[in-house]
């Protein structure tokens, strides 16, 4: 089963999410990394992520402010790779007034999502992202 | 008639027509009288003619008549001269041969003989003689027998009267007259034209007369509106050197206005020099002030609303697992702490709302303001089960608006007038527009709490509330955002309130010409 890349910098916010996917029972194993070059390690298999299993994750969840490399510089690299380009990548946004929502969206990010401040909406946010982007979608064929 | 001449107001051509016609009148007169005289000169010829028949023996051969003796057995005896000529035949050839014989007629010729010889005379008998070389003569014949002593018929004496001319005469004549009748009825027939062309013409001098009449007003008209024209003409004149020493003060002042006026234009060109160096310079202040603004709202945004969602998110999860370990009392801070971050997050977010409408670009479209109206009203009308509001909406023209922008006017006035309005028994909103020739006013008005009219200043403006926060619930931004969205489109906002009783907000949006429309 294709693992979720979930990028995100905040441990607060991780631990939040991860117990909104619990809580969602959804089965597919989740891969955090903390940044945007750690993230791309793991899609190249490099460095700490030298010997996973291969594959591509079925679902990249990304967090646009983090060190390093953010959110939109990552998703411009990966959108123009020929082996990640079609990997579906939500972004994770602090508000709706966000002004990096058009860029990610140039960039080709496939949705985005507003952290909810009330947790039982994250639960229901993450419940409606299984539901159609790990079950409903399908990639195309390679 | 050409070798006339022709006064249209004198009437001249007719005056000449008729002399012409009455002195060809008189010609013809004088033809008639030739006529006649002539016709009598024949007939006295003829008279002549049979006197010389009586002429003795002697005259017999001087006469210019054929003049024959005819015994009583028809043969000839004597002839004259006259009757070798007409017959061609000399004398003694003629004689001892039957007379007869040289007529056309001989039997007609016979006969006159006997008549003669019966009658003993024969007057003026028509018969044409014979020439030898055919010719014929028409002739008068006048015989008469005479006796020998006894008084015994011996033979008829008979002369000829040659008649050609008289023929001639009458042909003539006839055809004068027939000439005659035809030139006089020519002539009355020109009469009739021409005393017809005169009445016409009579006619016409009236007219013309008449029209001379008018005329002659006219002019003496036209010659006093002559003499007012040369009395305007003195005045205008005057005025004119009048004028003319105006204009050469003017000159002179504007000599004096145009130094002034480039004087001035050299100051206005400082100042503008000066104002566009402050400009410029408050510009670039602003640029910088509006580049922090966005970094203090992408700030907020993130490094703000990041430890609420984390307080929120574990007062959550708190709850969901050690639920059962918690007092009453817990559960109820706990609530506390929830309700006071979504608070504090809703209130970011109009924050950020409110900085945003002022800083984001426009992007003008034309607006169905009853689509977006009617879009926004739908949820509120199912969610209001417990509480039955009432909207009456009206038709609103097309505007132009910022599609994002003018969708956040309505739904922060209709929310404000569903929350104002919630604790009256049956919350009536309505919602409409009236155009004006530059712009159309909007008007929403609810039958809600209303507000006191001295604060209508502070409605406007952040954080700003007229009723406390236990009452009615809010974050006191959304007017604020409101009007600087309204504002950014040109238009104005104001509000209206009988405390108690009911609120009208109004705003305006300017009406562009189609020319100014963008797709």
């Amino acid at each position: 089963m294709n693992a979720i890349l979930y990028v995100e910098d905040s441990p607060l916010d991780i631990e939040l999410t991860l117990e909104a996917i619990k809580e969602n029972k959804i089965a597919n194993p989740i891969v955090v990394t903390n940044d945007g070059v750690e993230a791309l390690e793991y899609l190249r298999c490099e460095g700490f992520y030298k010997d996973r299993k291969p594959g591509n994750p079925i679902l990249i969840l990304l967090d646009l402010k983090m060190p390093r490399m953010d959110g939109l510089e990552f998703l411009s690299i990966v959108k123009k790779d020929e082996k990640f380009k079609r990997i579906p990548i939500i972004m994770l946004t602090a508000s709706r007034e966000e002004r990096d929502l058009v860029k990610g969206y140039d960039l080709g990010v496939n949705a985005y999502v507003v952290k909810p401040v009330d947790f039982e909406s994250l639960i229901e946010i993450v419940k409606h992202v299984n539901s159609f982007w790990i079950s409903i979608n399908e990639s195309p064929l390679e | 008639m050409t070798n006339e001449i022709y006064d249209p107001l004198i009437g001249e051509h007719s005056k000449a027509t008729q002399e012409t016609l009455i002195r060809e009148n008189e010609e013809k007169d004088k033809q008639i009288a030739a006529l006649i005289s002539a016709k009598e000169q024949a007939e006295a010829a003829s008279l002549a003619t049979s006197k010389a028949l009586n002429y003795n023996r002697d005259l017999i051969e001087v006469s210019r008549d054929p003049l024959v003796t005819i015994g009583p057995d028809d043969i000839i005896i004597d002839a004259n001269k006259a009757t070798e000529n007409a017959t061609g035949l000399p004398r003694e050839k003629l004689i001892g041969t039957d007379f007869s014989a040289y007529f056309t007629e001989p039997d007609k010729a016979q006969a006159g003989y006997e008549k003669a010889l019966s009658e003993g005379v024969v007057f003026d008998y028509k018969l044409s003689l014979k020439h030898i070389s055919g010719r014929t003569t028409p002739v008068l014949y006048n015989a008469t027998v005479y006796r020998d002593d006894e008084g015994k018929v011996i033979g008829v004496f008979a002369a000829a009267r040659d008649i050609a001319f008289i023929q001639n005469a009458k042909n003539e004549l006839t055809y004068l007259m027939n000439n005659l009748e035809l030139l006089v009825e020519k002539r009355v027939a020109e009469l009739v034209i021409a005393n017809k062309e005169l009445a016409f013409q009579n006619e016409e001098k009236e007219k013309r007369a008449a029209e001379l009449v008018i005329a002659n007003k006219e002019l003496a008209f036209q010659n006093e509106e002559k003499d007012k024209r040369a009395a305007e003409l003195v005045l205008a004149n005057k005025e004119l050197i009048f004028q003319k020493g105006e204009k050469a003060d003017r000159a002179a002042e504007l000599v004096i206005a145009n130094k002034e006026l480039t004087f001035q234009k050299e100051k206005i060109h400082e100042l503008n020099n000066q104002l566009e160096y402050r400009v410029s310079e408050r510009t670039a202040q602003l640029e910088s002030v509006n580049k922090e603004l966005e970094a203090l709202s992408y700030s907020i945004s993130h490094d703000l609303k990041a430890p609420l969602r984390h307080m929120a998110g574990y007062v959550s999860l708190l709850v969901k697992k050690y639920n059962d370990l918690l007092p009453e009392e817990g559960h109820h801070y706990l609530d506390m702490i929830s309700v006071s971050a979504q608070n504090m997050a809703e209130l970011i977010e109009r924050l950020l709302q409110f900085s945003r409408s002022g800083r984001i670009e426009m992007n003008q479209k034309l607006l169905s303001m009853n689509e977006i109206v009617a879009a926004l009203i739908q949820p509120i009308k199912e969610q209001a089960i417990e509480h039955w509001i009432e909207f009456n909406i009206e038709p609103m023209p097309l505007v132009f608006g910022d599609p994002d922008m003018i969708k956040s006017v309505w739904s922060n006035l209709i929310e404000n007038a569903v929350k104002f309005s919630r604790k009256k028994d049956l919350t009536k909103i309505s919602i409409g527009a009236e155009e004006n020739e530059n712009d159309i006013v909007y008007h929403i008005k609810d039958n809600g709490a209303g507000f006191d009219m001295n604060y209508t200043s502070k409605l406007f403006k952040v954080f700003q509330r007229l009723h406390s926060r236990e009452d009615y619930e809010g974050t006191g931004i959304g007017l604020a955002t409101v009007q600087r969205i309204i504002a950014r489109h040109g238009g104005k906002i104001w509000a209206e309130s009988k405390e108690g009783e009911d609120a009208t907000f109004y705003f305006t949006l300017i009406k562009r010409k189609e020319s100014e429309k963008t797709c």
